[in-house]
């Protein structure tokens, strides 16, 4: 690969990073923190692609004289490699693929560990309580849910499957990226015909206790169809 | 490629124009081939394989900036200059100095070659050349950041580390010799110091992220294909939970300034079995092995291998058991 292509190639990725840094679609894939180290680092292989095809076509005559041709021995093989850097770029650009959802949710055995011991206030009164899942599930393994009881409450979350007299809610929760996401579950019982796998859903009921495996249950009065939150994951 | 002359180069295929098929037909894919990208598997793949690369780009991205300040403002005999005569001594010194070069193993192979062109002994470059990847600052951060609130995971990569590196020089100074190395075209150091940097730089990412990408398939197909009890149905069981972490680390690939968040996502597996997954994979794994062939040779790497992942283990095992 010519000094140009892999010059062509970083400022793909970089702008890939950038535009991924100013956007929304950035917590698709990384936690909402990760955004400055993001930018920083597009900006910086952004400059060092535009510096180097400066530099490339400045030298075209000796472009391979770099000092890594040095070892060009020990670098043919790897050098090759460098074409899999297109990868992420076609990947984001091209792709594009949407968060996680039921089918990483609907393949593990294994949930996201919940912080146990946490000391929750009672809900407000009066008022219908909007938690995230993760909080609804934590309420609920405390003291069997005391704080959630004869407290409406409501849910955001996308629906994994159908169960029987209801469906299955959940979120993902990351600690870093999307490769380390696990599910938190509700079973949520409603009337209705349950919606689709994958849509999100906004959930309004009530605690209904636990079936087995410590999953809170929600009886739902409502389910109303929501767009995806900004941020789909939870952590 | 753009070496070239400007005569023929009209007529040779040069990579920019690869680049521009290539790119062409990932678009000519996505649009013809709609239903295979919203394949479900396909969709959580392609996230996972995103989401690795975009994690790690920060440091991969820290680690060439390091690393090409380094190669233009350290002096070229200041490695050597600080090393005692007596190899055995040097060696420990030489894995130390590994501390100043974050990047990833991708980098080292080439400086730890150039030691020895200067007459280094082969222990201590390869000393250097496993502890660079392994210990350094970016890498101790990353492991900090992957698992919070364990600052005993970050002691024992250290420690399990050094100790693989420094086990396996000396070693190498009483099984090993130094590889014969092809000779070396030298570019010379003439007045565009600031743009050959900027050009290897360049390179030093293209590669190291082509090399990253290899890691992030890899993890994103066993995050997708492999069941998910499959990886858990081992890591109860002790030693074969450590050498099964340290055998996908030789698989997957990972870069090791990402490695430690991979390794943090295998919960299921005890802290030792997560060490031996950070302490093997960036002194031993297939794109390495790929580059010491191509480097040192294959007889060279046919020995430096096995020696580098039978240390790794046991040192990983040795210090999960103490610290963790």
């Amino acid at each position: 690969m010519s000094n140009r292509a892999q010059a062509f190639v970083v400022l793909l990725f970089g702008l890939v990073l950038l535009r991924l840094a100013v956007s929304d679609l950035l917590l698709r894939f990384v936690r909402a923190g990760t955004r400055p180290l993001v930018l920083v680092a597009g900006t910086l292989v952004v400059l060092l692609g535009i510096w180097s095809l400066v530099a490339a076509g400045r030298g075209d005559d000796r472009a391979d004289a770099r000092p890594s041709s040095s070892d060009a021995h020990g670098h043919s093989g790897a050098s090759r490699l460098a074409w899999l850097a297109v990868l992420p770029t076609v990947a984001v650009s091209v792709v594009g693929p949407p968060a996680l959802g039921a089918f990483t949710a609907g393949r593990g055995t294994r949930s996201a560990t919940l912080p146990t011991g946490q000391v929750f206030g009672p809900l407000v009164e009066g008022s219908t309580a909007r938690l995230s899942i993760v909080e609804f599930a934590v309420r609920a393994l405390d003291h069997d849910g005391r704080t959630l009881v004869h407290r409406p409450v409501s849910l955001t979350g996308f629906v994994v499957k159908p169960l029987s007299g209801g469906f299955l809610l959940a979120r993902l929760v990351i600690t870093c990226c999307a490769a380390d996401a696990l599910p938190v579950e509700v079973q949520v019982m409603a009337t209705a015909t349950a919606p689709a796998a994958n849509e999100w859903v906004r959930v309004t009921g009530t605690y209904a206790g636990q079936a087995p495996h410590n999953l809170p249950v929600l009886t739902a009065t409502s389910v109303r169809p929501v767009p995806m939150p900004s941020d789909p994951y939870d952590r | 490629m753009a070496g070239t002359s400007a005569a023929t180069s009209a007529r040779t295929l040069t990579s920019t124009d690869v680049l521009c098929g290539l790119l062409f037909i990932s678009v000519a894919a996505r649009l013809v081939l709609t239903s295979f990208w919203q394949r479900p598997d396909v969709e959580a793949w392609t996230t996972v394989f995103v989401a690795i690369c975009i994690q790690a780009a920060p440091y991969l991205v820290l680690g060439i900036a390091v690393s090409t300040l380094v190669a233009v403002a350290v002096p070229r005999r200041g490695f050597t200059r600080f090393l005692p005569r007596r190899p055995a001594l040097a060696v420990p010194i030489a894995g130390l100095a590994g501390v100043a070069l974050p990047g990833c193993e991708c980098g080292s192979v080439p400086v730890s070659a150039s030691l020895m062109r200067r007459g280094v002994d082969a222990g201590p470059a390869i000393a250097f050349l496993l502890a660079a990847p392994a210990i350094n600052p970016v890498v101790l951060v990353a492991t900090s950041i992957a698992f919070p609130n364990r600052p005993e995971m970050v002691a024992a990569r250290f420690l399990a580390s050094a100790t693989t590196a420094v086990v396996v020089g000396w070693l190498w100074l009483r099984v090993g010799r130094v590889p014969r190395l092809p000779a070396r075209f030298d570019a010379g150091a003439d007045t565009r110091r600031w743009d050959r940097a900027c050009v290897t730089a360049t390179h030093d990412f293209a590669q190291s992220l082509g090399l990253l990408v290899v890691g992030a398939a890899g993890a994103a197909t066993v995050n997708v294909a492999v069941p998910a009890g499959w990886l858990d149905s081992v890591a109860d069981t002790g030693v074969l939970a450590v050498a099964a972490m340290a055998m996908f680390a030789v698989v997957v690939a990972v870069c090791s300034e990402a490695d430690a968040f991979v390794a943090a996502s295998f919960i299921r597996f005890s802290s030792t079995a997560q060490l031996a997954f950070m302490v093997v994979g960036p002194v031993v794994d297939l794109k390495l092995i790929a580059m010491q062939i191509g480097t040192f040779g294959a007889r060279t790497a046919a020995r430096l291998a096995p020696l580098t992942l039978l240390v790794a283990v046991a040192s990983a095992a040795g210090v999960g058991w103490w610290v963790l």
